[in-house]
């Protein structure tokens, strides 16, 4: 789910449009086809991904930050900008677009996994407990985001979209 | 472009007179290279000849782009004097004016592509057990005959030889890692985490093989029970024969069954390959190679979604894995460790 609703229907009417509508010989089947068209572009500007499902990751990706930003601490200043970005991220009010907070906070927590990961950081023997903690953490997160997405997935079509 | 086809065959094969294209058809099964299939008939001093070909054409977008076919071309035409079945490929042209893409031309294998997947009933590809296991025997003899291939005599240095099987899993973890990145639309914290995993887990060194890199049911035709070829080689590289195994029985292609790829039993899969003098399998790099695949597929849908929104294609096929990524990282996480699938 990296595009934004809009996006996907816009591709969905190009796609019907340019490539199936052009192929259909039955009128009655074209009449049927230009009925969704018409409808999708009219939904378009009136639906919105479930603020549940954006809401259950934002706040998990929160916990996740608030947790690590002590821990951050802990090592200096290493991490003190980091630290600081997720405080800012934290602290500002999680109004308006909310895919577009969900897209920050990914982002947060994606400079999160490089700072634990990134090989000139040298930790030492005593810092390993405190970057585990931090990976548990981000691990726990993409633990329950997976098990949150897959509930929202329906099974791939494979057969049918690979031989029509 | 029949006519375009005509007048290139008519130009590679000898002598050829009254060379007539028909029945061109345009095949989906793939997501990647564009494959058409036709029939040609001429008439030279022999007499008259009808022959099935089949083309594969780079696609104007897609997901392994930039596209190169000349090594996977060069590497089918090295292999014809060896067990490993695949489509006898004929010629290949560079020329983008010639088909509006490279592209290059083999023989049409006659049979059956089974699909790793359930049909509308709910019946896997291969509900019979006594010709599953037929096929499944082939499936682990054919990727051992790809891993004994002696690459260095057959002059295979050009796609790149590493070291040994750590700097081609460095190398592999490297053309993902840019994969991904190519395919960037926005934070992706499952990817950099599998990414980071794969950096700290790289196995030790091991030997250098052949790989063919898309090594998966999908990827073979069948005909009376036997695979009679093996497709797909634009993966084909040379490196830890366990990325092979490893792709071959990821969760990605097995679903809910109990067979990689719906076709062989994980142990049945590693005897049998062995038996067939395959390399030495391990388990701990047959796991590094399995959160690899997760990624690599992931990174390849990244492609396709990118590619998409740009608006450089309006396949939908590209689009619709913007949804299916969360089942990829499902497998990824699996993989690593990190939840159980049922």
């Amino acid at each position: 789910m990296l595009l934004p609703l809009p996006r996907l229907l816009q591709g969905i009417i190009d796609t019907l449009e340019r490539q199936v509508a052009v192929a259909l010989e039955a009128g009655s089947a074209r009449a049927q086809l230009y009925a969704c068209l018409d409808l999708i572009n009219n939904l378009a500007d009136k639906i919105d991904w479930k603020r549940e499902m954006l809401e259950a990751e934002t706040s998990s990706i929160e916990e996740v930050l608030r947790a690590s930003v002590p821990l951050l601490e802990s090592f200096g200043p290493r991490f003190a900008a980091l630290g600081r970005k997720l405080d800012e991220t934290l602290e500002s009010p999680p109004e308006g677009d909310l895919f577009e907070r969900r897209r920050r906070l990914n982002q947060d927590l994606e400079d999160l996994i490089a700072a634990v990961n990134d090989p000139a950081a040298a930790f030492d023997p005593s810092e390993d407990r405190l970057v585990d903690q931090i990976r548990q953490q981000i691990h726990g997160h993409l633990r329950n985001q997976t098990i949150r997405d897959a509930l929202y997935l329906k099974p791939m079509m494979l057969k049918k979209i690979s031989q029509g | 472009m029949i006519d375009r086809i005509a007048k290139f065959l008519s130009s590679k094969i000898p002598g050829a007179t009254c060379l007539v294209v028909t029945d061109l058809k345009k095949h989906t099964e793939g997501f990647s290279l564009e494959t058409f299939s036709f029939e040609a008939s001429w008439q030279d001093k022999e007499g008259e000849h009808a022959r099935r070909y089949v083309i594969r054409r780079e696609p104007p977008a897609g997901l392994l782009e930039p596209y190169d076919l000349e090594p996977q071309f060069r590497v089918l035409q090295a292999l014809g004097d060896t067990p490993v079945l695949f489509p006898r490929v004929l010629w290949f042209e560079k020329d983008p004016a010639v088909l509006g893409a490279p592209f290059y031309v083999m023989e049409w294998v006659e049979g059956e592509v089974p699909l790793p997947a359930l049909d509308d009933s709910g019946n896997p590809p291969f509900p019979d057990d006594s010709l599953r296991l037929s096929i499944a025997r082939d499936y682990s003899s054919i990727l051992a005959e790809i891993h004994k291939v002696d690459w260095r005599s057959k002059g295979l240095h050009f796609l790149g030889a590493p070291r040994d099987a750590r700097d081609a899993a460095e190398r592999a973890v490297d053309l993902w890692a840019g994969y991904t990145e190519r395919g960037r639309l926005g934070p992706m914290p499952m990817m950099t985490e599998a990414l980071f995993w794969l950096r700290r887990n790289l196995p030790p060194g091991g030997p250098v093989t052949l790989v063919h890199g898309d090594y998966r049911t999908g990827n073979f035709i069948v005909r009376e029970g036997r695979i009679v070829a093996f497709l797909d080689w634009e993966l084909v590289h040379l490196g830890d024969p366990m990325e092979d195994i490893g792709w071959s029985v990821s969760r990605i292609w097995r679903g809910q069954s109990p067979y990689a790829g719906y076709l062989v039993d994980r142990a049945d899969f590693f005897r049998w390959y062995q038996e067939a003098g395959g390399a030495e399998l391990d388990a701990e790099r047959v796991r590094f190679y399995e959160v690899l695949a997760g990624v690599k597929m992931a990174a390849i849908m990244l492609t396709g979604i990118k590619a998409w929104h740009e608006g450089r294609t309006t396949d939908m096929r590209m689009g619709f894995f913007d949804q299916q990524l969360a089942g990829m990282y499902a497998i990824i996480a699996e993989a690593m460790g990190l939840v159980e699938m049922p």
